[in-house]
């Protein structure tokens, strides 16, 4: 089957939108961590899905891992294990931190 | 050692000469000459640092070589000096065979002459006209006056004879023929026991003394700065006898916990009063005395958890076999090398068991977050995440130190930092500056108690500019 160009660049953009639109889950998280780690001039809805949490565009740190931990165990009641070594993976992104948190609850 | 080996050596020549009827000696100034002149051709081989370089080093600083100019004119130094020595050599050897009739030339010296007067002369010459014409040659170099720096230079000569290397960060130096010997001396002293190993801890000094030249020069500079004035050889000696003698200790703390020791504490209460059920209680230490004698805790309180961050690639042999002789200490290690938020976690884990947390305060790893704390007169970079933690997790942070005192006797101080450290986001780097400079000021306080704990054996005020890390408040390695 041929696309035609215009379906083709709609699709896209329908992908496009998906990856930088907040989940309503990702958004209660992303608003979790502008205010447990009191960012200053930053808005929960400005935190990109996909984008790296740390070192990257947001810049966190390992300290920043701990007091996120801390908090995300008071919210979801759910705890990251510090010897699961599977923690760079959960803390890479907001999606992957939504994701680890949904499957931890669901355990 | 050395010393001995030059007396050996005049003694022979004395000898030799009084002896001598075949006129070998004769051949002496040649040999001499050539052998010096070898020794400063031979460093301007591809990969060496050129003779005059190391000295520059030794007597100016290592910064200075950074500068072109100053390399290329060591560099040609040492080919002169070499090809001086070398003509020098050229020449007595032809004295040496006019002496003996193989060859008729028109002097009017002896092999002997030339060796005792001419030749030292003529370096005299070459030493004091490169002195006298270096401000002109050479602007940026630092001026000396002549006798002063001909002092520098004999002293610092040993220092020249070893290719000096790259200033490395004291966390990349590799575990040294001294700290060997330290396990050797370990296995020896717990079968044989602790006199017996004490007595070897002498020749283990020494030879850490004249093998270590890093640690024996940051030794004699922090003492120097501890006490006001320079340090003599002899509290160098004392200051590696003291470190030796703690590594020693630490093998018996493990295996046979504080059994035979005479370990005093001081305000236990301090640490008592701060243990609340589930909450956990960090202990800052610093690599001074023994932090294996906080083991007295564990005598005192055996309800106690106890768990210590630590590194342990710094010296991984000797950590391996100290873990070997107690197991459940290794257990307790919380290892620093680890990803930096899987060791907050760890931490926090720790803390929820209620455990007390013992973190070294003092040195930074490589690419570390530090601030700048006055220390012993002059600013040093302290780590700043073990005041982030202890924010984080509400812990209350407790001072510890154990200093060793001869013998076989410890004192172990606690003393309470604060009850509460609060660091919030937008006052971080005050609070931090603040809190390192607390550190700090009871550090020194316990430093100068008794200088020769002290075993941070680099040099502690200036790092390598690399790992002064500006990212804010990062454990060391990404997340």
């Amino acid at each position: 089957m041929i696309h035609s160009a215009p379906r083709v660049a709609a699709r896209r953009q329908f992908r496009m939108h998906q990856m930088n639109t907040q989940t309503p889950a990702e958004r209660e998280l992303a608003e979790l961590i502008v205010d447990s780690l009191n960012l200053p001039d930053r808005q929960a809805a400005d935190i990109a899905p996909e984008a790296a949490l740390f070192g990257g565009e947001l810049g966190l740190d390992s300290i920043d891992a701990l007091e996120l931990s801390l908090a995300i165990s008071k919210r979801y009641g759910v705890s990251l294990r510090s010897d699961a070594g599977d923690n760079k993976r959960a803390f890479s992104s907001l999606r992957a931190l939504a994701a680890h948190i949904q499957q931890q609850r669901s355990e | 050692m050395r010393a001995v080996a030059w007396l050996g050596v005049v003694a022979l020549v004395v000898l030799a000469h009084h002896y001598d009827r075949s006129g070998v000696l004769d051949a002496l100034p040649a040999l001499v000459a050539g052998l010096v002149g070898a020794m400063f051709a031979l460093t301007l081989r591809r990969g060496r640092t050129p003779l005059i370089a190391r000295a520059i080093a030794a007597i100016d600083g290592a910064e200075l070589l950074s500068d072109a100019g100053v390399a290329r004119y060591a560099r040609r130094l040492t080919g002169i000096w070499a090809v001086y020595q070398f003509a020098l050599a050229g020449a007595a050897a032809l004295l040496a065979l006019h002496a003996h009739g193989w060859l008729a030339l028109p002097l009017h010296t002896t092999p002997a002459a030339f060796g005792l007067l001419w030749l030292p002369v003529a370096l005299a010459l070459l030493f004091i006209g490169e002195f006298a014409v270096r401000p002109w040659l050479l602007p940026q170099a630092p001026r000396h006056n002549l006798f002063g720096f001909f002092v520098k230079l004999i002293r610092c000569w040993p220092q020249l004879l070893r290719d000096a290397p790259a200033q490395l960060h004291w966390s990349a130096r590799r575990e040294g023929g001294g700290r060997f010997a330290m396990r050797l001396l370990i296995a020896i002293g717990l079968r044989l026991g602790r006199p017996v190993a004490r007595i070897l801890l002498y020749p283990i000094t020494l030879y850490f003394f004249f093998r270590r030249g890093p640690e024996r020069r940051a030794s004699r500079a922090f003492l120097s700065r501890a006490f006001g004035k320079p340090a003599s050889t002899a509290a160098v000696l004392r200051h590696l006898h003291c470190y030796a003698a703690t590594i020693l200790d630490r093998a018996f703390l493990l295996a046979r916990s504080t059994r035979g020791f005479d370990i005093r504490i001081y305000g236990l209460d301090q640490v008592e009063t701060q243990i609340a059920p589930g909450r956990g209680v960090l202990l800052l230490g610093a690599h001074i005395g023994s932090f294996e004698a906080l083991r007295v805790l564990a005598d005192a309180r055996s309800d106690l958890r106890v768990r210590f961050v630590m590194d342990r690639g710094q010296t991984p042999a000797l950590t391996e076999l100290l873990h070997a002789l107690n197991p459940a200490v290794a257990q307790m290690v919380i290892d620093v090398r680890g990803d930096g938020a899987d060791i907050a976690l760890a931490m926090r884990d720790a803390a929820q068991d209620g455990a007390l947390i013992g973190v070294l305060g003092d040195r930074a790893r490589p690419g570390e977050a530090t601030r700048a704390a006055d220390f012993l007169g002059a600013p040093a970079q302290f780590p700043v995440a073990p005041y982030l933690i202890a924010s984080a997790l509400e812990l209350p942070v407790v001072l510890s130190f154990g200093l060793y005192r001869g013998g076989n006797r410890y004192d172990v101080y606690f003393e309470t930092l604060a009850e509460r450290i609060v660091i919030p986001r937008a006052e971080r780097a005050a609070r931090l500056a603040e809190w390192t400079q607390r550190y700090a000021a009871r550090l020194q306080h316990y430093t100068q108690l008794d200088p020769y704990n002290w075993f941070n054996l680099y040099d502690f005020w200036h790092r390598p500019a690399a790992d002064r890390v500006v990212r804010d408040a990062s454990l060391g390695g990404a997340v």
